[in-house]
């Protein structure tokens, strides 16, 4: 039984379908996630989400948020929450590369937490889409 | 051409150009509808996972516990949301809600909680500072499509405010979008939340091996905060939605006003010029027999 996967934004859902297995970065760390798994909700770190299917592959990057992951009836089902993700085919990687720079700019005249979240999802991006 | 003539013809002409103006104006709030119920459509499954992730945390600790599910026993100031538009040309929209919220500030008060003013919507900050009420924080440039970043930053604004006490309980004032024909001026309460909201069934039995990361209530922490800016959100979604679908409806009046008009005024220029002929014939008739008379005699 394959996994049941929903990467969904409060926007919008970005993509969903069914995978052999989907791999995302906890804030503890690296997590992968097969047909079966145990039930659980944890917070997502800003970086890649990889799904895998049978030979093909998807990316996306996501900006935090949590992965949801419940059994019923012996279909897994795997949520990806996340205030703002993207497809990596739908990353402009100019404007990524842009966006770090001028981040970078920034953080050399003030040091500021929320800059530096800022840069983090811009290089997340720029990392993905290359 | 006659002096009444001219006048009419000009007005008929001014008409004409508003109507286009109105109908362009009904044409792209039509289309807007579409889009803003559909970005309602759209915004429904993550508010409806992040439920499912609350009821299970509510399932694994047997309650949820945290201070934006807590009533705080002698509320003393209440933040009112109120969601506008920026742009007039939306019949009764304003209005409407406007009422319903200064009926829901008199109901706050009558509980002796003070009322603390937010405000989205420029024609909401006119309104209420017009009327001499003190807004608290605005955010304007947004009511037609409304993004999830600005609910972001209204919603995380407002349960700061919260969190710091400056407010005891949160409530907005929107307009709900039933249909392109219907829409409600209503408020609700955002915060505290109440609990059976998030946890609509009734918790099972705790699953033997669950994984939180980190710990469940740290999730909380994150997860509600979350779920108030959703609720932002699809409250701006719906008051967008019915913005345009009441600007639809006075665009359309207002056009077929102006066919109507159109058609008062044309038949005003027909007698006009058919007036203005008339008058023509009888001079020249007159001259030609007063030289007529002239010749003959």
């Amino acid at each position: 039984m394959p996994l049941d996967v929903h990467v969904v934004t409060p926007e919008r859902e970005i993509w969903s379908g069914q995978a052999a297995m989907v791999i995302a970065r906890g804030v503890e760390g690296e997590v992968g996630i097969l047909p079966q798994h145990a039930p659980l909700l944890i917070r997502l770190a800003v970086g890649p989400l990889r799904i895998r299917m049978d030979g093909t592959q998807e990316a996306a990057v996501v900006d935090g948020g949590f992965l949801h992951v419940t059994t019923t009836e012996g279909v897994t089902r795997v949520d990806v929450l996340a205030s703002y993700a993207e497809m990596a085919g739908q990353i402009d990687l100019r404007a990524a590369e842009y966006r770090v720079q001028e981040l970078q700019r920034e953080l050399g005249q003030r040091d500021d937490a929320g800059l530096r979240a800022e840069l983090a999802k811009a290089m997340a991006r720029v990392e993905l889409a290359r | 051409m006659g002096a009444k003539l001219r006048l009419v013809r000009r007005r008929i002409r001014s008409i004409q150009s508003t109507k286009k103006i109105t109908k362009a104006m009904e044409l792209i709030a039509a289309s807007r509808i579409l889009k803003a119920q559909q970005r309602v459509e759209a915004a429904r499954p993550y508010a409806e996972l992040l439920t499912r992730a609350m009821e299970d945390v509510a399932r694994q600790t047997g309650a949820l516990v945290h201070p934006l599910l807590e009533e705080r026993p002698r509320p003393e100031r209440a933040g009112v949301l109120v969601m506008t538009s920026d742009r007039g040309l939306a019949g009764a929209y304003n209005a409407n809600v406007l009422k319903r919220a200064e009926d829901l500030m008199g109901r706050v008060r009558e509980r002796g909680v003070e009322p603390i003013i937010y405000v989205s919507g420029r024609k909401g900050v006119g309104y209420l500072r017009f009327r001499g009420y003190s807004i608290e924080q605005s955010w304007t440039g947004h009511s037609e499509v409304p993004t999830y970043e600005v609910a972001e930053r209204i919603g995380r604004a407002l349960i700061e405010a919260f969190g710091e006490r400056r407010i005891d309980e949160l409530y907005a004032a929107y307009t709900d979008f039933r249909s392109a024909f219907t829409t409600r001026a209503t408020d609700r309460r955002f915060l505290p939340i109440a609990p059976e909201e998030v946890v609509r069934r009734e918790p099972g039995l705790p699953y033997p091996e669950y994984i939180f990361e980190p710990e469940p209530a740290a999730i909380l922490d994150e997860l509600l905060p979350q779920y108030v800016v959703t609720k932002v959100y699809a409250a701006l979604l719906e008051s967008a939605a019915s913005e345009n679908a009441n600007r639809r409806r006075a665009m359309k009046a207002a056009t077929e006003n102006a066919e109507d008009l159109t058609k008062v005024l044309t038949r005003v220029a027909n007698q006009a010029r058919q007036a203005e002929i008339t008058q023509e014939i009888m001079e020249v008739v007159g001259a030609a027999e007063a030289l007529g008379k002239a010749s003959g005699s």
